[in-house]
């Protein structure tokens, strides 16, 4: 079945179930006026046939008294039997015993030679035309025999006029029905809609039960297991959290203790030869270090990001802060810094986070930056948002290898600076609890990469 | 000098207690929390250097306890949580300074010449760069081992950058500590004071990193 709404399949379902119904009800109705008109049409018959035999009795006793009209033939005046007899649509034929015909009215077929009593369907063809008539044949005291016939057609037409008669009211309780059926199952549905906008606008990280106040009795199973899997996902997504932060933490002291053992012998040695073997062991040590405690941040910003406190904050201050801090580092390597002095660019954020993203984008961009090359970093203030960037010239990297640098771990083929292949990992994250966009573009002609931050700007309500 | 040092893993301990030996520290290594306080009692230490993640006892319960009974001993705390949140606790704790592992014994050291210092009444040490002196406490600015005189903004200044030597201050930072609530301050006047100040000190004494900040050399 195509994934119809729930909603359109209860109006269609509504309307199928009422046109069902109708039709039954404008058949039943048919059939019933048609069993009354015909009813009435044989009584009709009966009696005209009644009429017939009561007239000619009644004639029988005046010829027989009075010698009325001598040479007087009714039964050769039509036009007397049809006034007598006979509406519009009554006809009437009168045979002898023998099957001689005695009188017939104008537009009757000459129907069969009556074979006893009572009523006969038969078909006739009149001007080319089928025509099905109801006959009642009656012997009248043994003399003759009389057969009045109506045409059935306009009898059937009554019936099927008066069922159609009865399918009126659809015209009109169809669209009712489909507003009924359409404000009923919107609001019924209200509830589902509400726990589907509620779990649809939550950030990625908020597992809160959805809350079952107000919510329709069909609908609390489905709320309930909802919940269900939202508090096991919370604590799976909690327990690897604490794995992290655990296995980063438990890593602390022994690296300590190498760290301390490795200085103690770099005191302790005399040679240059054990001096450079010690200072790559150390550097090493120190790449181990600085991964685990990127691990920390990194598992500390994912067990806080729904605690964080937001305030409006100028970024372009926290950005001048951390830019002093590290512009060593860009010095070390002659690398040129342009950064924008204006602000405010004030956005809705959390301060120590948002250091730890400029930190890490500051880091990457001076370490990575060529030798003497430039690093830009500014921001374009829209009215909805504000795009902050760092740019730097580094060596030429292809689409595959900029999008892969967000990947935890990930590290450039040939990278030899400290580091974790972490940084950007962190960044995402602290991007996602802000609500904003990271994207990685070329910049200067592909001989250099573009972080952007697009922050949304809260417009004040 | 006689410390107590508390860590739990045996290992970081030994490496520690001889570490420490070289500098000629009587170390006694303790890994057990709950031995702590009977031991401070019945031996005559002079500091304490203190992981906080301990078995028993923890170290947050032994600095407590500590500094309810009154015990000014010096206390350097050692963790492995590094975030500012918990930097602060030890410090309301009453730890007197604090290490986030791992970390580098230098660092240890120096810090732990600094908590003696000051446990025994001496000032701060003194910031040094190149041959620019400052001794915090009692706001005395040699060059080359002559005094110059200098005012309160102009010292501000000075001890922003040489606090951080080797470091970038930016512009703002510097006018933060220049300024009490009610001063005006006027946008050129961190560039007046630098000038000021390379007029004492020389012309290559505060380095210019335009757009970003100023820093004097380390050491």
């Amino acid at each position: 079945m195509k994934n119809y709404s729930l909603k359109t399949r209860m109006v269609l379902f509504g309307l199928m179930l009422h046109a069902a119904i109708w039709l039954l009800a404008a058949s039943a109705s048919s059939y019933t006026a048609a069993h009354v008109i015909f009813q009435t049409l044989d009584k009709d018959l009966q009696e005209q046939a009644r009429f017939v035999r009561f007239s000619s009795r009644l004639f029988q006793s005046f010829y027989s008294k009075f010698d009325v009209n001598e040479g007087y033939d009714p039964l050769k005046d039509g036009s007397a039997i049809s006034e007598s007899i006979g509406w519009g649509n009554v006809n009437v034929v009168i045979n002898d015993t023998k099957g001689n015909l005695i009188f017939r009215s104008s537009n009757a077929p000459g129907f069969d030679f009556p074979t006893g009593n009572g009523f006969v369907d038969d078909m006739f063809i009149q001007n080319g035309e089928e025509t099905h008539w109801r006959i009642y044949n009656e012997n009248i005291d043994g003399i003759f025999w009389v057969s009045v016939g109506m045409n059935t057609k306009q009898a059937k037409q009554s019936a099927i006029d008066f069922g159609l008669k009865a399918l009126y009211p659809m015209i009109l309780i169809i669209p009712l029905t489909i507003i009924g059926v359409y404000i009923g199952s919107k609001k019924g549905l209200a509830a589902i809609n509400k726990i589907a906008s509620d779990v649809a606008h939550r950030n990625p990280s908020s597992l809160v039960a959805i809350s079952d106040i107000n919510i329709p009795e069909e609908v609390f199973p489905l709320v309930k297991s909802l919940n269900g899997l939202l508090v096991r996902l919370a604590s799976a997504i909690e327990n690897e959290h604490r794995f992290t932060a655990n296995a980063a933490h438990e890593l602390q002291t022994p690296l300590a203790a190498i760290k301390t053992e490795l200085q103690l012998c770099q005191r302790r040695s005399k040679t240059s030869e054990v001096q450079a073997e010690l200072d790559r062991i150390s550097a090493r040590v120190d790449r181990a270090v600085y991964t685990v405690r990127q691990l920390l941040t990194l598992a500390r910003i994912e067990s806080e990001d729904s605690q964080l406190k937001m305030a409006v904050i100028d970024l372009h201050d926290v950005v001048a802060e951390d830019l002093a801090d590290l512009a060593h580092l860009a010095v070390e390597r002659q690398v040129q810094i342009d950064f924008a002095e204006h602000g405010p660019w004030q956005i809705l954020g959390n301060k120590e986070v948002l250091s730890i993203l400029i930190r890490n984008l500051f880091t990457n961009a001076f370490r990575y930056a060529t030798a003497g090359g430039q690093v830009k970093i500014s921001a374009n203030v829209l009215t909805d948002k504000i795009e902050f960037y760092v740019a730097n010239e580094c060596v030429v990297m292809d689409q595959q290898q900029r999008e892969k640098l967000t990947d935890s771990f990930y590290r450039l083929p040939g990278n030899e600076m400290p580091g974790a292949g972490l940084g950007l990992s962190i960044v995402q994250r602290i991007v996602e609890v802000h609500h904003a966009d990271l994207a990685i573009q070329p910049w200067h002609n592909e001989q250099g990469i573009m972080v952007k931050v697009t922050f949304p700007i809260k417009q004040p309500t | 000098m006689r410390i107590l040092l508390v860590e739990d893993d045996y290992q970081l301990g030994e490496s520690l207690v001889s570490a420490l030996s070289i500098e000629n520290y009587a170390v006694d290594l303790e890994t057990d929390g709950a031995k702590v306080i009977p031991m401070l009692n019945a031996g005559d230490y002079d500091m304490m250097v203190l992981d906080l993640g301990l078995p028993n006892v923890s170290g947050d319960e032994i600095l407590k306890k500590l500094r309810a009974a009154d015990d000014p001993m010096p206390v350097l705390v050692l963790t492995a949580r590094n975030t500012t949140a918990d930097m602060i606790e030890s410090l309301d704790l009453g730890a007197d300074d604090y290490l986030t592992k791992p970390f580098d014994i230098d660092e240890l050291f120096a810090r732990l010449r600094s908590l003696h210092r000051r446990s025994s009444g001496r000032a701060r040490p003194v910031l040094i760069s190149g041959d620019v002196e400052l001794e915090p406490k009692e706001q005395v600015v040699t060059k080359a081992g002559i005094p110059v005189t200098l005012t309160a903004k102009e010292l501000s200044v000075l001890e922003a950058l040489m606090s951080r030597a080797g470091r970038f201050v930016s512009k703002s930072r510097l006018e933060e500590g220049m300024y009490t609530w009610g001063d005006e301050v006027e946008s050129n006047t961190v560039e007046v004071y630098i000038s000021r100040l390379r007029k004492y000190f020389g012309s290559d004494f505060i380095e210019t990193l335009r757009s970003v900040g100023y820093r004097v050399k380390k050491g």
